[in-house]
């Protein structure tokens, strides 16, 4: 058999690679959880959760090309909302979502009227400025927040008795949870990217004056690029706090937004699986990191390694490690579009948000 | 009365500070176009040698900081030779990715070497409990004026460099463009690492005029870092004399907001900054002095 092997797209062929990965994927995904140790449930838990923080800065910076630094603060009030919410008002954690969706998404929409008519780094300076005061708000009105000590959220996600988990497998049931939630953000992601808002962030990043002209409405397309990036960050929040019960302000700082970024770039902007790998990045990294060298090292330390990756990654690899894992595998299997008139050729919006530039 | 001028005073001895970063951003941003995010970690890990220069090496605190200048300047230069021009040809997003990851790595860095203990900076100017003059009621201590006179200098010189000489001509015209001076036959090579050279001595003293004024730390220069931001966007990002102005606007402004809005409390003194830059950054983007961008299509 010669490689690469051919695949044409819309063939039953590619169908079946298709579903055959997708289910290898999803079984994988169902099964760990039972077979890998409860802690690392846990990370796996948190990794899909900041994997939908990295998702919320690819909406942002991956389609329209700003770069935010305040996305610390969105997802520290998406965890502040849900731990307030489920300690002090009884409510359960899935039902704090679609709040915390709606509250990030307001915030970010007014952040992004000012953005409007900044560029470049002004954004990101302003951005910057927002993390910074996040920490600050929360400590100020302690009353709400805990202040400093932060907040515990003394609520389990009980697996309810159809699932038959026992007894403290608590992890398992809420890994099922944040999941099951990601994979609604990952979908809603896919399809607001394919869509005609998605279009316009992809004009706008291309050439603003020349989507303007086409007839993009600019600012309200800028505007709402940042709504939904603040609000799938905040949803990433309330996820978090899932697994870890307890939030305090200085975990939302300037290190985890310059964090999510390099999490972002490593994966690789523009894609949807560049997030997942984003989002493990983040947690196994400092992890081994930290495992290997020790918790006190002098220079190999996580923040020291995610600093060389974002400067390495600008210049080896722009396209992140998914760059890489799509080059590996265009040696073994390559999907040509079908044959058909070329007026109907249409990217596959899932893997594609945008091309780099 | 006493206290409004006490206020006044305080403010101006943080605007010294913010001033001389945000001369350094400025610097910076004239010469290559970019927000160096990294600038207080740089300046911070500068102030960390001098601190072993003078207290492990026994150096006399001005020689340490004399030589951590120079080590600064030969660092910003590499910086820009190493990880800046490359980028030259890239894309936006890179030369904003690039600083901060360099932020990220040189705070680590420190915090590994140095740990986060806070430190006692070798007293740069006499700092004893005597050492001030009365004006009216407020107290103007001798470090106060120290810092300034120290600033003032730094300011004086650098202005002197742009204004008189023959690379601070050419610094001058690939500030204001790039493209004539390369036809014009100017070295741009040399010219940006000046620039970055330049950034980062007057970071490195601006660093120990921090640690002077207040403890050494891995952390010191973030505050700093947005308070000098928004000093610069105030002035203007290309403007030299807007970085002086706006640090004093900034400095006051600070001062005064947190000494008489009651529910500012220490916490929240950042936030002062901040609205004052989105302020800035959205009724008047060029700030007071800058020049305003005009983009060909």
């Amino acid at each position: 058999m010669k490689l690469p092997l051919t695949l044409r797209a819309g063939t039953s062929a590619h169908s079946a690679y298709r579903v055959a990965f997708g289910l290898l994927a999803a079984a994988m995904v169902f099964v760990a959880p039972f077979v890998v140790e409860a802690f690392r449930t846990r990370q796996l838990t948190q990794g899909i959760a900041f994997a939908v923080a990295v998702l919320g800065l690819n909406l942002l910076t991956g389609t329209t090309g700003q770069i935010s630094l305040g996305h610390s603060a969105f997802i520290g009030v998406g965890a502040y909302t849900t731990a307030i919410l489920v300690q002090q008002q009884s409510w359960t954690y899935l039902a704090t979502i679609p709040v915390t969706f709606a509250l990030c998404f307001a915030l970010g929409y007014a952040i992004g009227i000012p953005a409007l008519r900044i560029k470049g780094f002004h954004l990101a300076l302003l951005t910057l400025g927002l993390a910074v005061v996040f920490p600050a708000l929360v400590k100020t009105f302690d009353g709400l927040t805990g202040g400093t000590n932060g907040l515990r959220v003394s609520f389990d996600l009980v697996p309810p008795p159809w699932t038959g988990l026992p007894v403290g497998d608590e992890h398992i049931w809420t890994y099922f949870n944040v999941l099951a939630v990601a994979v609604v953000m990952f979908v809603a992601a896919r399809n607001l990217t394919a869509s005609r808002v998605g279009r316009a962030w992809r004009a706008i990043r291309q050439h603003e004056t020349g989507a303007a002209v086409s007839g993009v409405n600019v600012a309200a397309s800028k505007t709402s690029a940042f709504g939904y990036s603040a609000a799938f960050a905040g949803v990433a929040g309330s996820l978090l706090v899932m697994d870890t019960q307890f939030v305090s302000p200085d975990t939302f700082a300037v290190l985890l937004s310059i964090q999510l970024l390099t999490a972002l770039f490593v994966g690789g902007i523009g894609t949807l699986s560049g997030s997942v790998v984003g989002g493990m990045f983040m947690v196994f990294v400092p992890w081994y990191t930290a495992q290997w060298a020790g918790p006190d090292a002098t220079i190999i330390r996580p923040g020291v390694l995610y600093g060389l990756l974002l400067i390495g990654v600008m210049f080896v690899a722009p396209g992140g490690v998914m760059w890489l894992v799509r080059k590996a595998r265009s040696r073994v299997i390559v999907v040509v579009p079908p044959v058909r008139p070329a007026s109907e050729h249409r990217s596959d919006p899932s893997e594609q948000m945008t091309q780099q530039s | 009365m006493e206290l409004l001028l006490q206020r006044v005073i305080d403010g101006l001895s943080n605007g010294a500070i913010y001033a001389s970063v945000a001369l350094a951003i400025v610097i910076v941003y004239k010469a290559t176009r970019i927000l160096n995010f990294a600038q207080g970690e740089m300046a911070m890990f500068a102030t960390f040698i001098i601190y072993v220069l003078s207290v492990d090496q026994g150096l006399p605190i001005w020689g340490a900081v004399a030589l951590g200048v120079l080590l600064a300047m030969a660092a910003g230069a590499l910086i820009e030779r190493g990880l800046i021009r490359p980028l030259e040809s890239r894309s936006d997003l890179a030369t904003v990715v690039v600083p901060l990851g360099l932020f990220i790595l040189i705070n680590d860095l420190a915090g590994g070497i140095w740990t986060y203990e806070t430190r006692a900076f070798p007293a740069l100017f006499p700092a004893g409990l005597d050492d001030y003059v009365e004006i009216g009621g407020a107290r103007l201590r001798f470090e106060t004026i120290g810092t300034w006179i120290t600033f003032l200098a730094v300011f004086g010189l650098v202005f002197a460099l742009l204004r008189f000489t023959k690379i601070g001509l050419a610094f001058r015209a690939v500030s204001s463009n790039l493209e004539s001076s390369r036809l014009v036959g100017i070295p741009l090579g040399r010219t940006l690492m000046l620039g970055w050279a330049l950034a980062g001595g007057i970071g490195a003293l601006a660093g120990a005029l921090t640690a002077n004024a207040t403890l050494l730390q891995p952390n010191m220069m973030l505050g700093i870092l947005i308070y000098a931001t928004a000093a610069a966007a105030l002035g203007g990002f290309d403007s030299i004399g807007g970085a002086l102005v706006g640090g004093i606007l900034v400095g006051l402004t600070e001062s005064l907001v947190v000494g008489y809005v009651g529910f500012i409390g220490a916490e929240l003194r950042l936030t002062v900054a901040i609205v004052l830059l989105a302020a800035v950054l959205v009724i008047r983007p060029q700030g007071l002095f800058g020049t305003k961008t005009v983009q060909r299509i």
